[in-house]
């Protein structure tokens, strides 16, 4: 998704046991995790591109 | 110092490296304090670099290289930037690693690497138009974990 828009888009893959400390902000319980602007929306375990567009779409609108 | 890639993963590596197109640049950020996997990072993506002549790494510090950190925006270390390469142009992919990428996150670190290289992305229709027509920042961020 980011390489579609590099300028605006930052796609971070965070180790979640090297960063526990976000890991309990965001509080990760499972992997994969997703989480959108600092929290505006959480997406957990793997889902769909039509998913995660969906909550990416609701996140930015908060 | 002991390999951390065996022949079997340069080999596997090697092969999967066939796809690549254009150069791609790799920029490691790390840092002399608080960084327990700084080293063993740096050192395989070095070991990753050496594969294929296509495939550059730059070594970057946290503190000493603040500014280029904040312009690929890197704030914690170890981190890895994709970046493709044109001569001497350097353009972020805006996709980037943070901590060690061991295990299964090798393999997704080897295919960013590859789908930068080649610039190409699986998504739909709906899904690059929505994302191309961005206007505010979205950092997405995916926690994993090495196993």
């Amino acid at each position: 998704m980011a390489m579609v828009n590099p300028t605006m888009i930052r796609a971070e893959a965070v180790d979640a046991m090297e960063f526990p400390e976000l890991s309990q902000q965001f509080r990760v319980q499972g992997v994969p995790q997703t989480v959108i602007e600092a929290g505006k929306g959480i997406v957990v375990g793997a889902v769909g591109e039509a998913q995660m567009l969906a909550e990416i779409k609701r996140a930015m609108q908060n | 110092m002991e390999k951390l890639l065996n022949e079997q993963v340069v080999g596997q590596i090697k092969q999967a490296f066939n796809d690549l197109t254009n150069p791609v640049q790799v920029l490691f950020f790390g840092s002399k304090e608080n960084c327990e996997y700084c080293g063993e990072t740096q050192q395989m993506l070095t070991e990753v670099s050496e594969i294929d002549p296509r495939l550059t790494l730059s070594i970057h510090d946290l503190q000493e290289d603040a500014a280029l950190a904040a312009q690929y925006r890197v704030d914690k270390v170890p981190a890895i930037v994709i970046a493709t390469k044109e001569g001497d142009k350097v353009t972020d992919t805006g996709v980037q690693f943070s901590g060690i990428p061991a295990g299964y996150e090798f393999s997704t670190l080897i295919n960013d690497i590859i789908l930068a290289s080649k610039g190409t992305v699986g998504l739909g229709a709906a899904t690059l138009e929505f994302l191309q027509s961005l206007t505010k920042p979205l950092h997405l961020q995916v926690f994993v974990t090495p196993t």
